[in-house]
């Protein structure tokens, strides 16, 4: 038999556990990748039921289907544009009331629906009785009952997506009470959009949907100025907003339901006494930022202890194949130029890209346990106003701190924010907290110039970056994203224990994101740099001669008012954009020393005024390749760009100003 | 009619209005937050951070935002 092809969306408000019925309807086998032209995730999976084979995609966790989030946005999109067969409404049966108000909103829009009641073991645990079959006749949908988390119910579900959902049924209508329900009529007779239900057309109408409002304005602005004459009639005769009207009739109907389908009429204020207690240790005024810091102290430690070694294991085992390659070829009668672009270019790419791995994967292992434990909505309220005093989010705070050990992961944690705009601030700041790679650079120079206060020089450049970030992140706010302002509300998840085979998929769906996105745009940049220091041929490799040793020389004039105005420190610094750990082998390099002689070369040449520009210029100047990989992969190469210009001439500037300033008191 | 902000854990209260840019209300309208509604302040902002109560659900409530819901204790 031919297999028939079926398209449905997953939808449901946040928490409901949408992403495990994912899960558990496509085992686990997602296609990630990004709604276009926004950095929203959007997963795809498939499954075969029967002869079918039904893809589904997961959109985001939405409330209703207005135009104003970009996430409803999202979703109201793929439902008017991409016409999928159909949508399974995924619904925290525990919380009935809320959670149908958006299976209403797609009702009303006429899609077919699958609603699902989810977390079926809470209902029974709190002794409620929902009537399905009552329910499922007053909305004229199938709905099917599951336990997601214990697999229970999927079989039934896919069952109905592929059986019910495309059965005809009658339209559906909430009674929105005589005043309003005429309005609507008249309108429904005046405008027509092919492609959307008349009705649907006039509730938005009414309530100031932009997008409809654009739609149907070509079809006579007299419509606009009819609709706020309507309006602000019925505004009159309501005593208040018409949106919250229409809003507060469809709860008014949803309650109705339940009263007439659920058996306990259940407190309207419901117990939670576990978890409220939690939130009153982890949230409380006092120790709420304590064990914020100590749980960011466990999760800089997992990652940087943990993967640390996993890295350096790596990076050894990489030098090995560099070499191995290198002495086979050279033994086969290769040239030492072949040689080469196996060892240092491709073996040593592919190196650069697999050092990140156990860190970025043991990061998002840490934060799908935290989200998946719910504390990581209580994490952005407990930094909120501290964050906000710097003019970053609630949620900035993990990025940045994340930052300290590696950007790259610390970039990446920044997906936790929803907030569009203040996600790309706290990515373009990010390569300012200095990571982990930058600490050799300052330790030799710091070293070898400030012994006696070698901590505090140390300490001074870590807090100059963090200084930067908050002024950066203030000027970047108010050149880009002034309008924005983004109030932090949040439904918090009660307290949950994570789940093993959620917790990794999620660690999983991330972290390979990188693998394939950012790995290739290292792999290409490592080898360009290879090129550039081996060309032209013959020349030793990062020699004066070679190319990239004929652009250092080029900026070195450049970098003068610095201090450091010699073309090894040029080329050092283009070395460092490869990764910031290689500037002090390149000085070695290029000097002809091993690192440990290096603290006398360097004396020769930089005083300890131009020591510490450098130090600054190394902190400030450019990402690193991996880093502006990343930056890019997170949101566009516009940004990339932005991240690399900023900080390229704040750098200099920097550099420049403390050699200038000093130069007078020293 | 008083803010949010200063009424106390454990207090029940009705939801009366909210200040805000439209797409700032619907949204809160669109969460089950809208005038009418009772909610009960789980945490209040003397204690950390603002966390409402609406049958089983908790909302978390920034500082600033807490200001902007007007609401009338109940009994």
């Amino acid at each position: 038999m031919e297999t028939k092809k079926l398209k449905i969306g997953l939808a449901g408000n946040p928490n409901a556990g949408k992403s495990t019925v994912f899960n558990h309807l496509t085992g686990g086998r997602a296609h990630v990748g990004n709604w276009p032209g926004v950095t929203v995730e959007k997963k795809e999976g498939k499954f075969q039921f029967k002869d079918y084979e039904v893809s589904v995609v997961d959109l985001p966790g939405i409330y209703a289907l207005t135009a104003y989030s970009i996430d409803e946005k999202i979703a109201r999109d793929f439902i008017i544009k991409e016409k999928p067969d159909g949508i399974v409404v995924i619904v925290d049966a525990s919380n009935l009331e809320r959670n149908l108000y958006l299976a209403t909103q797609l009702l009303e829009l006429g899609v077919n629906v699958v609603i699902d009641l989810n977390m079926m073991d809470r209902v029974r645990s709190k002794g409620m009785a929902i009537d399905t079959k009552k329910l499922s006749q007053i909305f004229g949908v199938p709905i099917v009952e599951t336990v997601a988390s214990k697999g229970e119910g999927i079989e039934e579900l896919k069952e109905a997506i592929v059986n019910e959902l495309e059965k005809k049924r009658s339209p559906f209508r909430i009674d929105y009470g005589e005043d309003i329900e005429m309005v609507i009529n008249g309108l429904e007779k005046r405008v027509n959009i092919s492609g959307y239900p008349s009705r649907w057309v006039a509730i938005k109408l009414l309530e100031g949907d932009r997008e409809i409002l654009e739609i149907a304005k070509r079809e006579g602005e007299a419509i606009e100025r009819e609709m706020v004459d309507n309006k602000k009639r019925l505004e009159k005769h309501l005593g208040y907003d018409l949106e919250a009207a229409l809003v507060e009739r469809r709860y008014a109907f949803l309650s109705g339901l339940i009263k007439e389908s659920v058996g306990k009429k259940y407190d309207l204020i419901e117990r939670l006494d576990i978890s409220d207690r939690i939130d009153r240790i982890l949230v409380n005024r006092y120790l709420g930022i304590p064990i914020f810091l100590g749980m960011m102290w466990l999760v800089f430690q997992f990652i940087f202890t943990l993967g640390g070694p996993l890295s350096d294991g790596i990076e050894t085992f990489m030098g090995w194949l560099g070499e191995s390659a290198s002495y086979g070829i050279e033994s086969l009668g290769g040239s030492k130029w072949l040689s080469s672009l196996v060892s240092d270019g491709i073996i040593g790419g592919i190196g650069s890209v697999l050092v990140f791995l156990p860190p970025i994967f043991l990061l998002f292992l840490a934060i799908a346990i935290l989200e998946a434990s719910g504390y990581m909505a209580r994490a952005a309220f407990v930094m909120d106003r501290f964050m906000h005093a710097l003019g970053l989010h609630g949620k900035s705070f993990i990025p940045m701190l994340v930052g300290f050990g590696c950007n790259i992961p610390g970039i990446m944690a920044a997906r936790t924010i929803e907030s569009e705009k203040d996600r790309i601030l706290t990515i373009l700041v990010n390569p300012l907290m200095s990571c982990s790679a930058r600490l050799p650079i300052y330790t030799l120079f710091a070293g070898a110039f400030f012994a006696d206060n070698q901590g505090w020089v140390v300490f001074s450049l870590y807090l100059l970056g963090i200084v930067l970030a908050v002024i950066v992140a203030r000027i970047f706010k108010d050149l880009f994203f002034k309008s924005e302002v983004s109030p932090l509300i949040m439904e918090l998840p009660p307290y949950r224990m994570p789940t093993v085979k959620g917790v990794l998929i999620h660690m999983w769906e991330r972290g390979s994101l990188f693998l394939k996105k950012a790995g290739t745009i290292i792999f290409a940049g490592v080898v360009l740099i290879w090129l550039l220091a081996s060309l032209p041929l013959g020349v030793q490799y990062a020699s004066k001669e070679s190319f990239i040793g004929q652009i250092g020389s080029f900026f070195a004039p450049l970098l003068k008012p610095a201090g450091f105005g010699f073309w090894q420190a040029g080329v050092a610094l283009l070395f460092g954009i490869l990764a910031k750990e290689v500037v002090v082998g390149t000085f070695g390099t290029l000097y002809g020393v091993e690192e440990a002689g290096l603290t006398n070369v360097i004396h020769g040449v930089f005083t300890p005024l131009s020591a510490y520009a450098f130090m600054v210029m190394s902190l400030i100047y450019i990402p690193c390749i991996a880093a502006i990989a990343t930056i890019k992969r997170e949101t566009n190469w516009r940004w990339a760009f932005l991240a690399v210009g900023y900080s390229l001439i704040l750098g200099w500037l920097m550099a420049v100003g403390i050699y200038q300033v000093g130069k007078i008191f020293l | 009619m008083i803010p949010l902000s200063v009424a106390v854990r454990g207090e029940k209260v009705r939801i009366m209005r909210i200040l805000g840019g439209r797409g700032f209300v619907r949204r809160l309208n669109e969460m089950g937050l809208y005038p009418g509604v009772e909610i009960e302040i789980i945490s209040d902002g003397q204690a950390g951070p603002f966390i409402i109560g609406l049958g089983g659900l908790r909302f978390g409530i920034g500082f600033g935002m807490a200001k902007k819901i007007f609401v009338e204790p109940l009994g």
